[in-house]
């Protein structure tokens, strides 16, 4: 018996059918008029996939049944994302929006990216980025300050790993090291659940790698603020620096490898990498956390100096301008003045706030987000 | 630091690569009768891939100087576990299915098995990736 595809099917249709109205109903701003014009294209590619499917006429043949299942049930999972990302990001677009899609664009062009910059919403509840669709969302108040707006390059950093597959190239850094590793175990006699472990943390470090990257990535385009918007993020969220999710690797070790791409010739002016090691070592110790016997063998700083040469020749083999190289134009460069926001708040904090009002309304100027 | 750009990320990975290798799968199927070789650029995507899978499974996996494609670590992960008894007679298998395509061989029902095999291993990843972005 085979499944009822051409039903659904008919269904999907009249689903995109409903999209392509709404698409077409969208108030068009400069800033998202290619955009809406790229979805309007994709909704008509999957209409068109969806009808050719429709009409053919082996689709219920057993043979294939599994094959056009499969195929059915891709477009669907396409439909669902158009609408749960592009469609309500253009739908809800506002002029607070300008902003931070401008920012990001500037960002491109400071960092010397050709790609297509993304939009970018303040929509949110924290940071985060879709890079299929090329859309970053950003918490709803986070235009107005410029502290936290470091993030935003390591979500761009999302972006371009994600075009350039450059996590692909982690893998065998990592996988390297534990090969390593296990063969060093086996052959000092070590008891073999040691091999398991180090078996279990190169799966897991499989997983970390696309975030030490866009870590990575970011310190190496904006330099110093980053380190510094993470230490506050970690001060503000972590439950214990020492302790890893699936998706992320521990605080500290992150922390280390922004400090140690801070070491990368072009990155950072003075001795920024320890300062914030300072800073880091004051919460730890602040924070009280214990750090696990086997931190060492989990969180290795070969694997992490061996990550960080890696994708520091990857941003540079991309064209990538790294933090110090990008020609600085005091009125409207964003790294320059993220980092400057964050010398402030250090040596002028009183006044801080105060001027990061009217430097925000200066950069809305400079990059046309008030008229 | 949200998980949604590692998910969003990895969804759109798996969902590329699931989405190629059973189009091309199915195109490989309903090859219309009498046509005696696959299309040739499909099947050097396929051998990519084959040989992407033989590496991640095992990383000295002999694929003498030819070119790969890297498959998603979640669908290796997946057949890996399935053949965690029988790797070696797996590989075997796969450096068997390699070399029939390279030599532009038709392929069988046990050939099929195989392909079709890493298709539905692909398709789950990106179902599983899809729920974890969207349906939590």
């Amino acid at each position: 018996m085979t499944v009822p595809l051409r039903q659904l099917l008919h269904d999907l249709r009249q689903r995109i059918l409903l999209i392509q109205d709404e698409a077409s109903k969208v108030r068009v701003l400069p800033e998202t008029e290619g955009y809406l014009s790229w979805v309007i294209e994709s909704i008509e590619n999957l209409r068109s996939k969806v009808d050719g499917l429709i009409e053919t006429p082996d689709i219920e043949d057993p043979e294939y049944a599994k094959n056009f299942l499969r195929k059915y049930r891709q477009l669907a999972r396409r439909v669902h994302s158009l609408v749960a990302v592009p469609l309500l990001v253009l739908t809800r677009f506002t002029d607070k929006d300008r902003f931070p899609t401008a920012v990001c664009k500037k960002i491109f062009d400071e960092i010397g990216y050709r790609k297509p910059p993304p939009l970018c919403v303040a929509l949110a509840s924290g940071y985060s980025t879709y890079p299929g669709f090329n859309v970053v969302m950003i918490p709803v108040n986070e235009p107005e300050h410029l502290l936290g707006l470091a993030d935003l390059y390591h979500e761009l950093a999302h972006i371009i790993l994600f075009a350039e597959h450059i996590d692909e190239g982690f893998y065998s850094v990592v996988d390297d090291h534990y090969e390593t590793e296990i063969e060093r175990i086996k052959n000092e006699g070590a008891p073999l659940e040691y091999v398991a472990r180090a078996k279990e943390l190169q799966i897991r470090w499989r997983g970390w790698a696309k975030e030490f990257a866009c870590d990575m990535i970011a310190t190496y385009l904006v330099g110093s603020a980053y380190a510094w918007c993470n230490l506050r993020l970690c001060m503000n969220q972590s439950e214990n620096m020492f302790d890893p999710s699936e998706s992320h690797p521990c605080d500290d070790s992150r922390n280390e490898g922004i400090c140690l791409m801070l070491e990368k010739p072009g990155i950072s002016k003075g001795d920024d990498a320890n300062e914030v090691r300072e800073m880091w070592n004051r919460f730890a110790e602040a924070e009280g956390n214990i750090k696990p016997q086997d931190y060492e063998f989990s969180f290795p700083s070969r694997l992490l100096i061996g990550l960080v040469d890696f994708t520091y020749e990857r941003c540079t083999e991309l064209g990538l301008v790294p933090y110090i190289a990008q020609n600085s134009v005091v009125t409207d460069h964003i790294a320059l003045s993220l980092n400057d926001a964050w010398s402030r708040l250090t040596f002028e904090s009183s006044s801080y706030a105060e001027w990061e009002k009217q430097r925000v309304n200066e950069l809305k100027q400079v990059l046309g987000c008030i008229p | 630091m949200s998980d949604i750009s590692i998910l969003s990320h990895e969804y759109e990975s798996n969902s590329t690569f699931s989405e190629l290798l059973n189009d091309i799968v199915l195109e490989f199927k309903r090859r219309p009768k009498g046509e005696l070789r696959y299309d040739a650029a499909q099947t050097r995507k396929v051998v990519e891939f084959l040989m992407g899978l033989m590496i991640g499974l095992n990383r000295k996996a002999d694929i003498r100087g030819r070119s790969h494609r890297p498959v998603p670590r979640e669908v290796v992960s997946r057949l890996e576990h399935t053949h965690s008894k029988a790797k070696e007679y797996y590989l075997q298998d796969l450096e068997r299915l390699v070399d029939k395509l390279e030599q532009r061989k038709m392929l069988d029902k046990r050939d099929f098995l195989l392909l079709e095999e890493l298709c539905d291993a692909a398709d789950s990843t990106a179902s599983a990736s899809f729920r974890r972005l969207w349906r939590r």
